[in-house]
This record gives structure tokens, C-alpha cells and sequence, in this order.
């Protein structure tokens, strides 16, 4: 075996594929907060999806069914669901999901088609009590992946719609005020805004957004900038989920951060993500939005959250399990007493394998190393064996 | 505290890069033209020294927190990165030239342009509404109409001296471009007071 190879073997052989790991810690957090989880098929009806959503996934086609999609997101399936199920179900619903989700690549040298994510959305709920319920689990989520270092920044898409729809802006001018937002250019959209119509003051609030990143100060800094009421009543949102958040005592920390401009179609309240100092890519994304189970059915308020699997996996990729293994060993005629060994053992929560090869001691001692067996049992002794003694 | 990771471009923005952060404070503990990875002398930050083209890669994919890159490389490549500076240096203009005397608009038909920025040749094309064929080249453009490869060529431009020696002259400009500092999304977040600390303190001298 070449340098190559044996570098390559090495990275495509983990015995727990860190993604699994991460999915795992997920479901069992998302089960331990009574969410329910939710299977969906990965081809749907390209009926459920608009032109500007089937653009973005991949699509097929056979004779039977007609055309399907690969699907693009798991929140607008929960989201179809729950209308479909209607109010016959007392809300509200609690629902997870983990798997992947299928995007056509935005730019010709993107090469990222399927996206492992898990998630939970809170449907039939609104106030700052639902929006802390699902900030708080997005902590505690973070912190059983073991990002220790990772920080959530929280903010409410209402002040900057807000600020926009008071600015009088054209549309396009807005569109170019929010793309230098996103990007953070404070030099090109001091001088774009100079020289709009605009007073002073909304100039200044608009450019003032970029600063507005930090503690509990943030709040009185955004009041400062202006009086609109559909401004302040977000700043008084954020505020009541922040001070539920606050006395309470969370693994990872909530920063309040105003700056994010983007996808303030599709949130209409809280927005926040999740950032670890490993990852150069958010690795949780969340808000609420109460928009969006309107286009499937009767409107109802839903807030949640997607870890996104493959980015934490790939950059902050926790612990696999390093526990140990058991090898039963026997004779093929003591298969039964094997399967009892094993069962037995299995209850005291072992992990347990068979010797199904009845390997000679050399290849009990590679496959011993290669799969971390740390215990040899060798029926009908039963006697069990370190694994640095052989077998 | 982790150092911060700055990748540079190599190339004509390499001098006045370091020029510039040494006005700060922020000098290369090692030769940059010996090595790719150095870090400044108080060892708060790590330099990777790439292909301009790639700056902005490495800056949107986090193996860069920070980087400095020209705005002609932004326009082609439009990653997702922070621009929070202008750095004022490395001005240049991104241009349609053709060989002196051809008019831009002589007969209609398809013309062939040669570049190494399709993305923002395409673009610009399709906004005047005349059909183009382009053909990427890595370097040397200018060969490409006296070799018949290519009618016209869009290409930076900063005095245009070699535009000229090759019997080429400007006939539209795309765009302007600086040098400018761009920033990882999630870095800015993470790590923010060293970040916003930079910005300071190159707009700061900037401003001087």
C-alpha cells in the first residue's frame, strides 16, 4: 500500500462517521424535549414546491408517478404536514427530523449537492416563552455536540424591515442598501445612502445597523436610532426572549447581534445562528417563521432550528464513541451458547460482536486493532481476555 | 488566543500589502518571498501568501479569518465574504480593449473575447446586449487579437502601457477596482474584537 492509499484508507474508515455521531447526540436531545420525530420521503411531488424551489434542487421523472424532487428542506415538509393535519391535533406541535436535504449548486465551482441537517420546528406557538423554548435547546445542543467555544447571535428581522419601510427607498436602491449591509461595506453605503433623498437620521440609522453587535446595550443603542413603532415593538420582542434567556443559566452563549440583514423575507420575528471558532460557516441557523404554514394551509405561528450536521462534523467533528468492544469467540457448534453470551453481556451494555471467521490469533490481533476490541470472550470458558494479551 | 489568519495576494498587491500593515505595527517575521506561511513579529497573526484568485476561497471557507484581495478578483469570483475596507491601493480598471482603430460597435457580428474574467465579461456583454464568445485564458491576454485568437480582450488595466504595446486600446470600461480587505463570515462573529480591532487600525492610517 502506497503513501496514498494508506492516507486515504485512514480518513474513509471511521468506525462511527462523525455526521452520525453529531445526528445521534441531536436525536437524543431533540427526543429528551418531548420533539417528535418525523420521517419524510426524500423524492417529493414536484407539485409541493414552487418554480423558484424546484430551481434550486435536483428533479426526476419515471412513467409511473411523474416528476419528483430531491428535497430541498425538511421545514417546509414539517410545515406541510402540520397544515395537512389541520387543528385536529392540539398545538403545539413539536417535530424534529434528521437526515439530508438536496441543493442544486448556486455557483459553477460549488460542489456541495446534499446537506445533512437536524432539526426542530415548534408549530402553533408564538410569544417570547416559544422563542426561548427553542433558543434554549439550540444551546444545550451545541453544547452536547461539544462545541464548547460556539456562540449564538440573535437578532429580529422586524428593525431592519422596519428601518427600510421608513427609509422610502426605491426598490432597487434598497436592494443594493441591503446587499452592502450584508457585506458589511460601511465606506460604499455611506456614500450610496448620501446620496439618496433620505434624511440624516435614516441614513445614519441604516449605517449604524453595523454596530449594532454585543450585550444587553445593543437594545438601547437600536432605540436610539429611531422611533418607528414597528422598530421598536421588534426591539421589545428581542428584548423579552433575551431576558428569558438571560435568567436562565445556558451552555452556550446568547449575543445580540442586529447586523444580519439577510433572509428577512422569510423570518418575520427572531433570527439567529450558531458560530464555533472551528468552523468558518455558521453550523445552526433559526427563527421564526410565522409566514410560512400560511401558503399550505390555515396560517399559524412556528418558530425552530437546523444544526447543519456535515459543517459541525467536518470542522469540529465531537468524539466518536471510544467504548469498548467484545469479541465473543466459539466453536461454530456453540453457536447458541454465544448468542446467550452475547445477549447476556449486551444487557450490562457492552457492545458485543461475534467471531464469525473463528480468526487465527494473527488475524484475531489486526482485527483487533482495527476495530477496537478491547476484550476477547472465549466460550465455553467464558473466561474473558485483554486485548493487549491476544487471545 | 489562536492567531489570526490573513491570506495575501501575490502579485503586484503583495508590496504595498505589507507596506501597509507594517504601517500598523504588523510586520512579517519571515522572507515572503521564501516561504508561503509566516507570522508577523509579535505572533498574533499568520499570512498565507495564494494566487489572488484564490484569496477569496480561502477567506469564505475559514481557512482564512481575513484577507486582501483586489476588487477585480471580488467581481469575478463573488464569494461570500465580509468587505468591511477599501484599502486605496492597487487601483486599476477592469476593460474591453480592442486593437487601436477598430471601433466597438464596426459590424455586428459575434465577437470573440479573450479574459481571464469570464463571469464579469458575460455579465457586462449581456447588459449592452451584444453577443459574445469568450475564451478564458490564464494570462497574457493581450496576445490574443494579434494572434487571431480573440477580437477584443477584457482585461485590468492600470496605466495601460502594456495595452498599448501590444496595439491594444481601451474601447469600454467595466468596472474600477481597489484592494480590499475581506472578511469570513463566521470570523467576524467569533472573532470580532480582533477583527474589528484591524479594521481600525488600517482605517485609521488609511484616513491619515
Amino acid at each position: 500500500m502506497n503513501e496514498l492509499n494508506r492516507l486515504a484508507s485512514s480518513r474513509n474508515a471511521p468506525i462511527f462517521p462523525a455526521t452520525l455521531v453529531v445526528e445521534d447526540r441531536l436525536r437524543q436531545l431533540f427526543r429528551a424535549w418531548a420533539y417528535i420525530e418525523t420521517r419524510f420521503d426524500v423524492l417529493q411531488p414536484t407539485g409541493n414546491y414552487t418554480p423558484d424551489e424546484l430551481d434550486r434542487t435536483y428533479t426526476v421523472s419515471d412513467t409511473a408517478s411523474g416528476a419528483a424532487a430531491l428535497r430541498p428542506d425538511f421545514t417546509s415538509l414539517v410545515a406541510r404536514e402540520a397544515a395537512t393535519i389541520g387543528q385536529a391535533v392540539v398545538r403545539p406541535l413539536r417535530r424534529c427530523y434528521a437526515g439530508s436535504a438536496f441543493r442544486r449548486p448556486q455557483r459553477v465551482d460549488e460542489r456541495r449537492y446534499e446537506i445533512r441537517q437536524a432539526g426542530v420546528e415548534l408549530i402553533g406557538a408564538c410569544g417570547p416563552l416559544a422563542d426561548a423554548e427553542i433558543l434554549s435547546l439550540a444551546s444545550e445542543g451545541l453544547a452536547a455536540i461539544g462545541l464548547e467555544t460556539a456562540q449564538i447571535h440573535l437578532g429580529h428581522v422586524g428593525f431592519i424591515r422596519a428601518l427600510l419601510r421608513s427609509s422610502d427607498l426605491t426598490d432597487d436602491v434598497e436592494r443594493v442598501v441591503c446587499d452592502l449591509l450584508a457585506r458589511h461595506d460601511r465606506p460604499a453605503l455611506s456614500a450610496l445612502l448620501k446620496a439618496q433623498a433620505i434624511s440624516s437620521n435614516t441614513a445614519n440609522a441604516l449605517v449604524r445597523i453595523l454596530d449594532l453587535i454585543g450585550n444587553e446595550d445593543v437594545l438601547d443603542q437600536a432605540r436610539r436610532l429611531t422611533d418607528e413603532p414597528d422598530a421598536l415593538r421588534a426591539l421589545a420582542e428581542l428584548d423579552a426572549v433575551f431576558d428569558l434567556l438571560e435568567r436562565t443559566d445556558l451552555p452556550t452563549p446568547i449575543i445580540l447581534d442586529l447586523t444580519e440583514v439577510r433572509d428577512r423575507s422569510y423570518y418575520t420575528g427572531i433570527r439567529f445562528e450558531g458560530f464555533d471558532p472551528a468552523s468558518g460557516f455558521p453550523v445552526l441557523r433559526g427563527g421564526r417563521y410565522d409566514d410560512l404554514l400560511g401558503q399550505y394551509g390555515a396560517g399559524e405561528p412556528a418558530v425552530g432550528c437546523a444544526f447543519e450536521v456535515d459543517r459541525i462534523a467536518a470542522s469540529c467533528a465531537p468524539k466518536r464513541d471510544e467504548s469498548e468492544v467484545l469479541l465473543v469467540r466459539f466453536p461454530p457448534a456453540q453457536w447458541p451458547e454465544a448468542v446467550a453470551k452475547a445477549r447476556a453481556l449486551r444487557a450490562q451494555n457492552h457492545r458485543v460482536a461475534f467471531d464469525v471467521l473463528s480468526f487465527a490469533p494473527e488475524d484475531l490481533a489486526a482485527y483487533q486493532a482495527a476495530h477496537r476490541v478491547n476484550r476477547v470472550v472465549v466460550l465455553p470458558s467464558g473466561k474473558a481476555q485483554r486485548a493487549e494479551g491476544g487471545c | 488566543m489562536a492567531v489570526l489568519r490573513i491570506a495575501l495576494s501575490k502579485g503586484r498587491l503583495l508590496d504595498p500589502t505589507l507596506a501597509l500593515f507594517a504601517t500598523i505595527g504588523i510586520a512579517p517575521a519571515f522572507d515572503p518571498d521564501r516561504r508561503l506561511v509566516f507570522e508577523s513579529t509579535d505572533g498574533k497573526y499568520r499570512f498565507l501568501l495564494v494566487k489572488p484568485v484564490d484569496v477569496p476561497t480561502y477567506v469564505e471557507q475559514g481557512a482564512a479569518d481575513a484577507g486582501v484581495v483586489g476588487g477585480d478578483v471580488l467581481l469575478e469570483t463573488e464569494r461570500d465574504v465580509l468587505r468591511p475596507l477599501d484599502l486605496a491601493f492597487g487601483a486599476c480598471r477592469l476593460v474591453v480593449a480592442a486593437p487601436i482603430g477598430e471601433s466597438a460597435n464596426s459590424d455586428g457580428q459575434l465577437h470573440r473575447v479573450a479574459t481571464k474574467y469570464p463571469r464579469i465579461a458575460e455579465q457586462f456583454f449581456k447588459t449592452q446586449r451584444i453577443p459574445v464568445e469568450t475564451i478564458v485564458l490564464g494570462g497574457s491576454v493581450e496576445l490574443a487579437p494579434s494572434t487571431g485568437l480573440a477580437d477584443w480582450i477584457v482585461d485590468l488595466v492600470e496605466t495601460g502601457r502594456t495595452l498599448h504595446a501590444n496595439n491594444l486600446e481601451p474601447i469600454a470600461e467595466i468596472a474600477s477596482a481597489r484592494a480590499q480587505l475581506i472578511v469570513n463570515r463566521a470570523s467576524q462573529k467569533t472573532r470580532r474584537a480582533e477583527i474589528e480591532d484591524l479594521i481600525d487600525r488600517l482605517g485609521r492610517e488609511l484616513s491619515c
